[in-house]
């Protein structure tokens, strides 16, 4: 602890109080009821404080990419991470799988129909399901999903897609929609709406939340030290508390 | 992925028209009550005209859910006519209409409280009818300013991203415009050339919208100048 204070006081040229360290977080939008809690749960065994931003995952990279001054990235796909791997921007070594997530489908809490299986979407009572944007992860898992079913070309005229999750939740609650399909952790987030079913892990990509500490943050061990809380067993038990589950496995 | 940024340009000029076109009248009745009556609790009509002004347009959108929607008070018996607001190009230009009504109402009513009230006093002196007064007289006067009103409204209408999009969806063809064409194109993976093409298009329909914009005010001068010796 001393020597990591020393380095810290050193790389943090303002301020050699070690508790001045402010880390910042870029996460996935999907994270944006669990990490700050985390983050806190972390604070008062000794980390540091930490500030978000929460954003799509594609953008966080292209934040990072654009220089974004951030000490870990915490996306919500391998594909974005992959990206911002591949130019050399995070730490090596840093780069870990921290958490998976289940796609789920979800009707309006009110709604009377409760489909057990993605077969049963094309019945004719639907006529908007619900999806996030082609080029968000969710959208796409839900595309993914819905062609290993064989129901994808009769309900892509009635697909409706709006940017992320949140309009997702925000039309089936409302019953704008008949159904829709999102996280295990929104669907929880959203009293709304009511889980109809998941689909079954190998209908698409693995859903996988890796993180990793930037290579141009100004306190490395912190950040690290951060991720290793989000792995640990006490931090892991908040992040399955709010529905997300072990990272599948590579 | 299915983004056709032609289509999405198109898309942005018919729902920018058919805001303007749509808003003018409400834009001229309210701007010119708001204008030339006082009554109390004018501001309260006033600032219920300007909150989707202040509003974040998210938020406007979901009121205007709540209200068009398939299920809400407006949007039941729009739907029950063959209306549906939501996911649908009309939903598109609703939202274009009410975020951009603000804008419309203040320059209208800027431009009726411009309008010196003796050219009315002397035409109506000279024995014209009100309603003559007000097409012969005002409205010509305060025409510039109505079409200042209906460009800012229209560019406020191309640059609707937030009521759009959750009321009326990011569906290609139907509600897609530039800007959501750009958002969803920016989710995606590295540079695609049609973000530069979508850019270049609303930089291009900004100069002319501008353009239109002077012209208009220019060429009423004139005529005014003319007709008013």
């Amino acid at each position: 602890m001393v020597a990591l204070a020393a380095l810290s006081a050193c790389s943090s040229a303002p301020s050699n109080a070690p508790e001045a360290v402010e880390l910042t977080v870029l996460a996935a939008a999907s994270l944006t009821d669990v990490l700050p809690g985390v983050a806190e749960l972390w604070g008062s065994n000794g980390g540091s404080e930490v500030s978000f931003g929460f954003d799509s995952s594609s953008r966080l990279g292209k934040q990072v990419e654009a220089g974004a001054p951030a000490d870990v990235l915490f996306t919500a796909d391998a594909d974005s991470m992959d990206r911002v791997d591949g130019e050399g921007l995070l730490l090596p070594g840093t780069r870990r799988d921290v958490l998976g997530n289940t796609l789920v489908l979800v009707v309006p809490a009110t709604s009377t129909w409760t489909p057990k299986d993605a077969s049963e979407l094309a019945a004719p009572g639907l006529t908007h399901l619900a999806l996030a944007g082609e080029n968000v992860p969710a959208g796409r898992y839900g595309r993914a999903s819905l062609q290993a079913a064989n129901v994808w070309e009769a309900l892509e005229p009635r697909v409706v897609t709006g940017d992320n999750v949140r309009t997702t939740l925000a039309w089936v609650a409302r019953g704008e929609a008949e159904a829709g399909i999102v996280y295990a952790t929104d669907a929880r987030a959203e009293p709304g709406v009511r889980l109809a079913f998941a689909f079954p892990d190998a209908s698409h990509p693995p859903i996988v939340y890796p993180a990793a500490v930037v290579r141009a943050s100004t306190h490395p061990d912190e950040a690290k030290e951060f991720l290793d809380f989000c792995g640990s067993s006490e931090g892991r038990a908040l992040f399955l508390d709010a529905g997300f589950t072990p990272p599948p496995p590579r | 992925m299915s983004i056709d940024p032609l289509r999405a340009v198109v898309l942005s000029v018919e729902v920018g028209l058919a805001a303007t076109l749509l808003g003018l009248v409400p834009a001229v009745v309210v701007g010119r009550w708001l204008a030339r009556t006082s009554f109390a609790g004018k501001w309260v009509v006033s600032a219920v005209v300007l909150v989707p002004m202040v509003l974040p347009p998210v938020v406007t959108g979901l009121l205007l859910l709540d209200l068009l929607g398939r299920n809400g008070p407006i949007g039941k018996p729009l739907a029950a006519i063959g209306l549906p607001v939501p996911f649908s190009w009309f939903g598109a230009v609703v939202a274009a209409v009410v975020v951009g009504f603000p804008f419309y109402v203040l320059l209208v009513r800027q431009a009726f409280e411009a309008v010196d009230p003796r050219y009315e006093e002397v035409a109506a002196t000279l024995g014209d009818p009100p309603a003559r007064v007000f097409w012969r007289v005002t409205l010509p006067l305060a025409l510039p300013g109505i079409a200042a009103g209906a460009v800012l409204a229209f560019a406020r209408a191309l640059g609707e991203f937030g009521a759009t999009i959750v009321l009326a969806g990011n569906l290609e063809g139907r509600t897609r415009t530039i800007a959501l064409a750009l958002y969803a194109l920016l989710d995606g993976s590295g540079d695609d050339p049609r973000i530069h093409q979508l850019v270049g298009a609303s930089l291009a329909l900004a100069v002319v919208a501008l353009l239109a914009q002077e012209l208009l005010i220019r060429w009423q001068r004139r005529r005014l100048g003319l007709d008013g010796g």
